[in-house]
């Protein structure tokens, strides 16, 4: 592997001239200045010409036109990422509602409640298993063709894993299937159920329909991971049963964030050669404070425990949830004290605590291009 | 039988699109403040005939937050798990001198502890436990001593009863030393002649319960979806029973007749009875909370 490679982690925000056009909303200059201003700072202007006619309309965009928009919006995310210097492309989940919603609509079986919070004023729409769960179709294989046909670097794609949409799901259908008096152990035994369901008819098809188009790099994420200690078995076994054969063909990263990292260390070497790079949150606990030592360096502390393991580190150095832009230096001293912690480069993978959705393009690429030159600075001080 | 509407409440689709509008720039404060009046009327009208109201906290980012407002000294930090749950607490983080901002008073009390007319208020706190949990470079006494200074404050504007949120009492082992320091904090909130009720849930009670009857305190809440009744059956007589007996994990809608049945058995343990959701109804989507909310003023 390239030493201290570095990738994004999925979304990023959706650009104001997508969002109300799939909305229905009627777009205003601002919006259709905001693609033209993207446009030009990408070198997209000539081939966007398209774009600009359909935006032009401003209302009443027909399939087509979404369609289209989707696509834009989806270069414009991708170039974006390009030209920041990272080394793995993604398009920002711009197919998807997010990261929740979307593969659930692509379930038979699961039924949305309505909004919930998640922290602050953020929210997700929570659903419910209602019914025996089916898979309606492989819904990543259009967005990585799409994404590999313009993209000029190698693609990775972000999939939700089973625990997580199990853990994010009320379960109205497997509770009921259970006859088990005790209410705590009924609860257990039908998440055991509802888990391997998903594990096995829906990520694992899914996994597999993409290494079966060429993908090469595919990254399951599961915030949910560690949020029930005593279901932390549960997790790993989910993720070999999502999996199976298919880290043969497949690089697999697993990112998980805003976690208690250490409740997964015991079942992590059943994981090891199955899954290659195991990506954690660090910025959004550390100082930002120019350095290498321990006491600066607090947000980084649990490498200490994972260089023990076979995985390749992916190292979050940007906090996502402030405009605070990161200086290289600072992102060269976070790489610089793993790097004295794992000591092989190629060990370190660089990226983002987590998807950019919640920033602007604009700080998401300060972000991502001062990521690069942070890893550049850090590369020159390993030499 | 008598509710309680515990902990943070969910909001409604259109002041959760305000929320979003507002912090997108699509809105002006006026508009998101108009949506937050909409649903505290509502929550309100839901409680209509209770003892205790609350106004569901629906402007508390968490059951932490509110006192980095009031507090000088206090840095809000990174995000971190509310247990088992989706949702995420951020950790506040206390510097050497921390102060009540005695400006502020009047405009938080009114901002956080809203009341309809001239009711008795549901005095939703974090306990001193879940506070620690969430804090930084700050001891227990000393989180103690400020919640007792708040507590002051909240009581010399509000008329009601203190009910402390507690998950951590019954998630871990509480140290002997941990446990001199509550005493000590309920103790002295008692001799004012506060009345305090500590909510315990997303765990098991029997370790602890001994230790939450020897406190003075009100009532005690138990997560009945982690406890079964013979759990509690020697249950202290002097004590309310506030019987989390709702599930606010799960979007099901319980069944009457199940809920009854429950409810009667027990009524063979305590005097005096409430009930609550399991933990905050946060965790589910208005609709279905309104729904499960309604159903337990039902039970008789």
């Amino acid at each position: 592997m390239k030493a201290l490679l570095t990738h994004e982690i999925g979304s990023l925000a959706k650009p104001s001239w997508r969002v109300k056009a799939i909305r229905n909303e009627r777009l205003n200059d601002k919006d259709i200045e905001y693609a033209k201003k993207w446009a030009d700072f990408l070198n997209l202007k000539n081939e966007s010409e398209e774009l600009f006619d359909i935006l032009n309309k401003r209302e009443n965009f027909n399939s087509y036109e979404k369609e289209k928009i989707i696509y834009f919006s989806s270069l414009f995310a991708t170039r974006m990422l390009e030209k920041t210097g990272i080394d793995l492309v993604y398009d920002g989940e711009q197919h998807r509602v997010e990261m929740y919603e979307y593969p659930i609509k692509n379930i038979e079986g699961f039924e949305f409640k309505g909004y919930i919070r998640s922290f602050d004023n953020k929210y997700f729409k929570k659903a419910a298993c209602v019914k025996k769960l089916k898979l309606k179709k492989f819904y990543h294989v259009d967005e990585y063709k799409r994404i590999s046909s313009f993209a000029k670097k190698e693609v990775k794609i972000p999939i939700t894993g089973a625990y997580t949409l199990m853990d994010w799901s009320f379960d109205e259908y497997y509770i009921k299937k259970v006859n088990e008096k005790d209410f705590i152990k009924r609860k257990r035994i039908a998440r055991e159920k509802f888990l391997r369901e998903i594990s096995e008819k829906i990520i694992y098809p899914n996994l597999k329909s993409l290494k079966e188009i060429g993908a090469k790099f595919l990254q399951i994420d599961e915030p949910a991971a560690t949020t029930k200690p005593y279901e932390i078995e549960m997790f790993i076994n989910s993720l070999i049963d999502s999996i199976k054969e298919l880290y043969k063909d497949v690089f697999f990263s697993i990112h998980i964030c805003f976690s208690d990292y250490k409740l997964l260390f015991p079942y992590l070497d059943k994981i090891q050669g199955i899954v290659k790079e195991i990506h954690f949150e660090y910025a959004n606990r550390d100082s930002i404070e120019m350095g290498i030592k321990e006491e600066v360096r607090k947000g980084y502390k649990i490498l200490s425990d994972l260089k023990n393991f076979d995985f390749i580190i992916g190292l979050g150095v940007i906090d996502v949830h402030t405009d605070f832009i990161e200086p290289p230096e600072l992102i060269r001293d976070r790489i610089l004290y793993a790097y004295e912690k794992i000591k092989n480069p190629e060990k370190i993978f660089v990226a983002p605590d987590c998807g950019l959705r919640t920033r602007s393009w604009e700080i998401a690429f300060e972000k991502l291009r001062n990521m690069v030159e942070g890893k550049n600075l850090a590369l020159k001080e390993i030499g | 039988m008598k509710v309680f509407l515990n902990g943070i409440y969910s909001r409604s689709e259109s002041l959760i699109k305000a929320t979003i509008d507002f912090e997108r720039k699509r809105i002006k404060e006026e508009e998101v403040i108009k949506r937050y009046e909409e649903d505290y009327k509502n929550i309100f009208q839901i409680q209509e005939g209770l003892e205790y109201i609350s106004d569901g906290l629906l402007n508390w980012d968490d059951l932490l937050r509110p006192f980095s407002e009031i507090f000088e000294g206090i840095k809000v930090n990174g995000l971190k798990r509310y247990f088992e749950t989706n949702f995420f607490y951020r950790v506040l983080y206390f510097e050497k001198k921390i102060k009540i901002n005695e400006n502020k008073i009047e405009g938080w009390i009114e901002k956080y502890f809203k009341i309809k007319d001239n009711s008795k208020r549901l005095l939703i706190l974090p306990s001193p436990l879940l506070f620690k949990e969430f804090s930084e470079e700050i001891e227990l006494n000393k989180i103690c001593d400020l919640m007792i200074e708040i507590c002051d404050i909240i009581i010399s504007k509000r008329k009601g009863i203190f009910f402390f949120e507690d998950p951590v009492i019954v998630r871990r082992k509480i140290e002997k030393e941990e446990k001199n320091i509550l005493k000590n904090f309920y103790k002295n909130l008692y001799k004012k002649g506060y009345e305090i009720i500590v909510q315990t849930y997303f765990g098991k009670v029997r370790g602890i319960l001994n230790f939450l009857f020897s406190l003075p305190l009100r009532g005690i809440g138990i997560d009945f979806l982690r406890n079964n009744i013979d759990e509690i059956k020697k249950w202290d007589e002097e004590k309310i029973l506030v019987a989390g007996c709702i599930d606010c994990e799960n979007s099901y809608i319980e069944k009457k007749r199940d809920l009854q049945n429950f409810i009667n058995n027990l009524k063979d343990i305590a005097k005096e009875i409430y009930l609550s959701g399991n933990c905050d109804f946060l965790f589910l989507p208005k609709k279905i909370a309104d729904e499960k909310f309604n159903l337990l003023k039902k039970i008789k």
